[in-house]
């Protein structure tokens, strides 16, 4: 049965609702969920969506405030912080909603990795899922850390270039040559701003069209005891209330935006040090740290090979793990090497949170 | 329900009212004078790190006000999360 075949006809709406149905056809974006679906376990991808709005609204107000001139960005970040009005919660908001969404959009994908819905017909779907978390890590939460335009910024950034004098002629677009008119910073904020967030919004409706296409995948149980054809459940499996799935998102959701908001007051972020070149005295942020532990033992280029390696290793994963059956322990390589990279990203991560800075820059 | 929302709009106007206050003169900041702040120039002689600026100070009613605001909004998630089918007044068609 073809995704398009499960989808009924719904009898029209009366009402408000109606009135803006009729006129909008919002209630095309529905699709049939099956009940597993309506768990905080299968609504993490949408969590984090909320999680995005929630950044991209605290964004534009802090826009209307920061200067990317390097002569003034840094005091336009300090003026945000603690003059303007509100300033320290939206960016309160901002930067820990940041990190929020990382972990959720990981939780996420741990999810994928434990039911095998990366499995046929999937595989791509997993590749825009994945491309989306490397987004959010290097293309907003990395540029975002510069942008501050502290002692940290200033390291972040020359890191950049010496990973970028890596790829050689290919590194082109990241190096300062690539635009001698413009200077880094302004060049990293649009990045921040517009490139990032426009390539992440196209990433995120052919995830969300491939999710209404495919459908919600199968619990593994289901799967192996041969109930999803093809990976897709049959009509009748599908019983689940979508309004109620909506609505878990949004709750959870505000959880969130909540639990950001709380953290921002509580642990307020300030603005580091006027930067000086002739120094390396910062770590990264706390979700680059198992980056920084491989940097410690091979310098600069131990991030591109963590990075290429772990990022490499999941995007190969759907086409590396063959196996028909989708239960953990009908997959135990993958169980295996699964659990041993957790196990490494989160030691690793506490071993740089206890040890002394390093030099790694040339 | 209808009274936690109301709860919610009366501790959201009250923060963000108390929030908003600018202190006299905060204008005054130096946000366009390049001579105090600025990239990297090198006044900093090497090996030295400069000084941090410390986050906005906000009075214990203050933050006891935002973490109750930020409270009541898990709250209402909470709640949305929870809510049984069939109370809101959604579509109960169970595609």
């Amino acid at each position: 049965m073809t995704p398009a075949a499960r989808d009924s006809v719904q009898p029209p709406r009366s009402g408000f609702w109606g009135w803006i149905d009729s006129r909008l056809g919002l209630s095309a974006l529905r699709y049939p969920v099956p009940p597993h679906a309506n768990t905080l376990w299968y609504t993490l991808g949408g969590i984090t969506f909320i999680g995005l709005l929630a950044l991209v609204a605290t964004g534009f107000w802090m826009t209307q405030y920061y200067n990317p001139d390097p002569a003034s960005a840094r005091a336009s970040v300090i003026y945000l912080q603690n003059t303007a009005a509100l300033g320290d919660v939206i960016r309160g908001i901002h930067v820990w909603m940041a990190y929020l969404v990382v972990i959720t959009a990981s939780l996420h994908l741990i999810r994928i990795v434990v039911t095998a819905a990366y499995k046929r017909p999937r595989e791509i779907n997993w590749l825009f899922g994945l491309g989306l978390l490397v987004l959010l890590l290097f293309g907003s939460v990395f540029t975002g850390t510069v942008l501050r335009w502290d002692q940290e910024s200033y390291e972040a950034m020359a890191h950049n270039m010496e990973l970028v004098a890596l790829f050689g002629s290919l590194g082109g677009f990241f190096t300062k040559a690539f635009s001698p008119s413009v200077t880094m910073l302004p060049r990293l904020y649009t990045v921040h701003v517009s490139i990032v967030p426009l390539i992440l919004l196209v990433f995120i409706l052919v995830h969300v069209l491939l999710i209404k296409f495919h459908g919600i995948s199968p619990t593994t149980a289901q799967a192996d005891a041969g109930e999803a054809p093809g990976g897709q459940l049959p009509k009748e499996k599908l019983t689940g209330h979508y309004p109620t799935h909506l609505r878990l998102m949004v709750g959870y959701g505000l959880v969130l935006l909540a639990v950001a908001g709380i953290l921002g007051v509580l642990f307020p972020r300030g603005i580091g040090p006027v930067p000086n070149p002739a120094i390396e005295v910062t770590k990264p942020s706390f979700v680059f740290y198992w980056m920084y532990a491989f940097e410690d033992w091979f310098g600069v280029p131990g991030i591109l090979y963590s990075a290429a390696g772990l990022f490499g290793l999941l995007a190969l994963l759907p086409f590396l793990d063959r196996t028909p059956l989708r239960g953990l322990r009908s997959r135990p390589v993958v169980l295996a090497i699964g659990t041993l990279l957790l196990l490494a990203i989160i030691g690793l991560s506490i071993s740089v949170a206890l040890s002394p800075t390093a030099t790694h820059l040339q | 329900m209808t009274q936690t929302i109301r709860l919610a709009a009366l501790l959201t106007a009250l923060t963000l009212s108390a929030l908003s206050a600018q202190p006299a003169g905060a204008a005054s900041a130096a946000i366009h004078d390049p001579s105090t702040e600025g990239s990297p120039s090198g006044r900093l002689a090497p090996g030295q790190a400069g000084s941090e600026v410390a986050p906005r100070e906000r009075s214990g009613g203050q933050k006891i006000g935002m973490v109750a605001l930020f409270g009541t909004l898990a709250g209402l998630g909470v709640l949305l999360a929870a809510t049984p089918r069939g109370i809101l007044r959604e579509d109960d068609d169970p595609t």
